[in-house]
This record gives structure tokens, sequence and C-alpha cells, in this order.
């Protein structure tokens, strides 16, 4: 009887949070998907069936197969960039220094910061001008410094200027990268370290050959997370660089088709083919963690 | 209401939209102390523009200031219309211009060579950071809409010795222009209140309150020009006399009022 009551009592506090849930995730998906496969456009709704034209006129979109390529770009030098960088601060705090705590700290605080507020300081640092009074930021340090080499046109190049943005990402969440290795680190055992220097291996064959198998599952999480968010990626370039052809990704162009062209139709199947693309990544890592989690 | 607005807001003879302001698109904005200092007359051809773009580059004067990419779409218009003239140009969106055709090529050239005299940053420059570097003496030309004025002035600048201006080179005499507009969309929530707007924004009243603030020229014939400044009121007299006019659609005028407002 009473086992009951908590049922209820249960299902009642949950229940205004499955609604919400409900209506505002999985309703407005349904309701993207059915524009999506409309000819909506303008300002008044219009669902007339178009099939799946919207996603074929896509396809065979020169400025999508843009933004496509610049996604991958992106999402190759961030997510590759994050993992390095995450994985040899957290071996660099793993070494048992001094003052651990506040290094952790600096390192993970990036990412307490919006996208919004790395754009508008990687903007000024990474501006474009190479020569005159506008030099600024990192090209006026590497003058300075008589680095001139290295001094470039940032997020201005093409072709690779979406690798430029990536780096404010990259500066944004290797810190959180690296707090998932250390806390991987410190829970592999100190007797497997202690066995491998019996053994005689050296630091490099240790990380080499026992670390990193181990921090595998780790290693997955990071890719999946940070793959996930560079496939949405919107603020951050449009806090860099305004909204621009050569930094185009389809978060941009869907905003742009949908609110400033009022192309709805067209506007919602960019949203679901990005719901798609993140679901493939997501999904199966969800079945993944639910199987493990249950086993244990 | 001017009579060259009402057909590019009509369809099936019946009128669709309200329109409050005109602006110029085809405007140069020119520094006239670096002009003079280098001896640059206003240039009034694209061959003109380009001598005078080289002397002031060999002088060591930024010639052209340029922004971020509508900007530069903006520029391509107004190269196209200076190069080919009003009706080759007005062709091109009709289809009566082939865009193949060795006329257009030659344009698309001129363009690709207005492009070296500019600013190697343009892509992380706002339109307004742009029209700046003329006003500030950093730059000597910049073309820009004539939204660029409002600005000029905001910045405390004045007309004919901070900034002057003309005809984009090739497009004396042709006023390229584009209106904001508002509509009524079918099944309004509130219907009253958005035909009280549209009343507001269509009247004499209205737009001689918002015109002159907004840097632009009033969509009807009867306003008061004493309310407007020295550019506006060329730009009303211009508007008055010329006769080829081209609209640029109104969704990019659109794009163009929110740029404005950023």
């Amino acid at each position: 009887m009473r086992r009951d009551k908590d049922r209820f009592l249960n299902i009642l506090l949950i229940s205004p949070s499955i609604l919400a849930v409900f209506i505002f995730v999985y309703a407005f998906i349904g309701w993207s998907a059915r524009v999506s496969l409309s000819k909506w456009k303008g300002l008044t709704a219009d669902y007339t069936w178009n099939s799946i034209n919207n996603y074929l006129e896509l396809f065979a979109d020169p400025r999508f197969h843009v933004d496509i390529r610049n996604t991958l770009i992106f999402t190759g030098v961030f997510v590759i960039g994050s993992i390095l960088l995450g994985f040899l601060l957290a071996v660099m705090l793993d070494q048992g220094l001094k003052g651990e705590g506040f290094f952790r700290s600096l390192f993970l605080f990036p990412m307490a910061i919006s996208y919004i507020v790395t754009g508008v300081v990687w903007r000024w640092l990474m501006n474009p001008a190479m020569t005159g009074s506008r030099v600024t930021g990192l090209n006026i340090l590497f003058q300075n410094l008589g680095l001139d080499f290295l001094a470039n046109t940032w997020y201005t190049t093409p072709t690779w200027g979406m690798a430029s943005i990536a780096l404010a990402a990259i500066w944004q969440m290797s810190g959180y990268t690296m707090a998932l290795y250390l806390a991987g680190l410190r829970a592999i055992p100190q007797e497997l370290r202690e066995a491998a220097q019996i053994d005689g291996a050296n630091e490099f064959q240790i990380y080499r050959h026992i670390m990193l198998p181990l921090l595998a599952p780790v290693t997955l999480s990071a890719l999946i997370i940070l793959g996930h968010m560079s496939l949405k990626v919107f603020d951050l370039i449009v806090a860099v660089a305004n909204k621009q052809l050569p930094l185009d990704v389809p978060a941009i162009y869907m905003w742009q088709v949908t609110f400033d062209g009022l192309f709805y139709g067209k506007g919602a199947a960019i949203g679901i083919i990005l719901l798609i693309s993140v679901a493939v990544l997501i999904i199966p890592y969800i079945r993944y963690t639910l199987k493990t989690e249950a086993q244990q | 209401m001017p009579e060259t607005l009402i057909p590019l807001i009509s369809q099936d003879g019946n009128i669709y939209s309200v329109p409050v302001n005109i602006h110029r698109a085809n405007v140069l904005w020119y520094n006239p102390g670096l002009l003079e200092a280098n001896g640059v007359e206003v240039p009034t051809t694209i061959d003109e523009w380009f001598a005078a773009m080289d002397t002031l580059k060999a002088a060591g004067v930024q010639p052209l200031a340029l922004g971020e990419q509508w900007t530069k779409m903006h520029l391509l218009e107004t190269v196209l219309l200076g190069s080919l003239g009003a009706d080759a140009y007005n062709g091109l969106w009709t289809g009566a211009t082939d865009w193949g055709s060795p006329e257009v090529t030659a344009a698309l050239e001129n363009y690709a060579k207005v492009l070296t005299y500019a600013n190697e940053d343009s892509a992380s420059l706002s339109w307004q950071d742009a029209a700046q570097l003329v006003v500030n003496g950093d730059a000597a030309f910049n073309v820009m809409g004539d939204w660029a004025e409002g600005y000029f002035r905001e910045l405390g600048k004045a007309p004919n010795t901070d900034y002057g201006w003309a005809a984009t080179p090739g497009s004396n005499g042709v006023f390229q222009f584009l209106s904001d507009s508002f509509v009524l969309a079918v099944g309004a929530p509130h219907r009253d209140a958005a035909i009280a707007w549209l009343k507001t924004a269509g009247s004499k009243a209205g737009q001689e309150a918002f015109n002159p603030v907004k840097g632009s020229i009033c969509a009807r014939t009867d306003c008061d020009k004493s309310l407007f400044g020295e550019y506006l009121q060329s730009a009303m007299d211009d508007w008055a006399h010329q006769h080829r006019r081209r609209f640029a659609d109104s969704r990019r005028g659109r794009q163009r009022l929110l740029e404005d407002r950023n």
C-alpha cells in the first residue's frame, strides 16, 4: 500500500518534466520534421506536401557542400587538438606537482565562459591585418617577438580559415578534456604503474602500453562529446566573423535560410540533417553507456 | 508615392506593401582632404577611378576601404552598374543581359581589379569600420549606400569637409535604390494594430520623423525638404531628376536594415 503511494507520488513529481520534455523536445522535433517536408516559404505557415525535395535540393546545393567541408575541417582540428592538448595537460598535472588544484581550475576555467565571449576575445586576437595601423592581437605579438613568419590572416585565410576558429574552440574545451583524462588517470590503480616499473618499463612505455589502453573509454567519451559540439557550432563563428560564406556551416545556413530568407521548409530540413548527424554519434554512445552501467 | 516605386511593390495590379524610405545604393564616399592633397579629382568613370587609386596607392594612401562579405556584394553591384550602364545592368535581373557575354566578363574583371585596391583585412571589418576609415583619413574611397551618411553624422563629421560624395564611377545620373517596406500578413493576430502601424509608417508625419534620422529620403513626394541634411537634400534632387533607377530586391533591403542596426 505504501509502495503504491510512493510510486504515485514519484510519477506525480516527475510528470511536469516529462511533459515539458515531450512538448519542447520531441513534439518540436516532430513539427520540424513535418515542416521540412513542406513547401512553407514566407511568413504564413504552409504545410503543402513537398516529399523529400528540400533535402534533395540541399544535397545538390554547392553552399551546403562548403558547409560540410567546413564542418569536417572544424571537427578534425577541434577534436584532435582538444584531445591531444587535454591529454598532455592531464599527464602533466598527474605528475604530483605543487599547486595542482590551482592549475586544474585555471585550465578548466575557459569552459565556464560562453562561446560568444570567447569569440569576441579571439576575434581581436586573430585580427587578420598584417601591416599598417590595424595590426593587433597575435599578429602584433609575433611581430614584436621577431616571429613575423607566424603572423597570418587567420580566419580570413581561404579554405583553411575554419581551422583558426577551431583554435579558439580548443582553447575553450581542452581544459574540459583534461578533466576527463585526469579523472581517468586517477582511476587507474597505482599497482599497475609500479608493476610496470619493476618490469623495467620507462615512463613513455607506461603511458603508451598501460595508461592509453586503459583510458580508451575516456577517449571515446571525449570524442563523442567534442564531436557533437562541433557539429552544432554556430555562436563561436558568428562572434568571431559574423555570417560570411568562407566560414559557413549548416547551423549558419539554417539561420539565414529560415530567418533572413523565410524558407522555413528548407531551414527545417537543415535542422533535421543536423539532428540526425548528432544522433548518429550520440545514440550508440548512450546505449553503450547504459549497457556498461547495467553490467556494473 | 513615387511612380517608379509602385510596380516594384505590386503584383497583378495590386499594391502589397507600404514603403517607408528610399536609400541610394550607388554612392562613392571620399575623403576630400586626401584627394586634394594628392591632386586627385573625384572620378566619374571606372577608368578615372583606377587612375585615381593608382596615384593614391603610389603616394602610400589606402585607396579603397572595404568591409565584410555583404559590402563586397554591394560593391560588385555598383561596379557592374558602372561598367554596363543602367539598361544592361537591369537586363542581368530580367535575363535580357547574358551573364556570359564579353561585356559582363569585362565588368567582372573590373571588379577583380577594384578589389586589389582594398584593405587586406576587409573580411574582419563591418560596414561601419570600413566607412569610418574614410572620414578618419585612413582611406580615400568607400562604396556604401547612403545609410553611411547617417553614420557619419552620428560620428559628428561634417558634409563636404570630412566626407564628400558622388555617384559611383560610371553611374552618374543613375539612382540605384532600395526601399524598406512593411506588409500585413494573412491571418495576422493583431490585424487592427498592424493596420494602424502601416498607416503611421506610410504617413507624411511618420516618414518625416523616420527618414532624416535613418539617413534616407521619403517614399512619398510631399515631405518637407528643410527637415533633411545637406546630403539628403541632394539625394532628393537626384531622385526627382534622374530617370533610370533600379530596385535592389526587398529582402536584401531588409538585410541592410538589419545590418544598420548592428
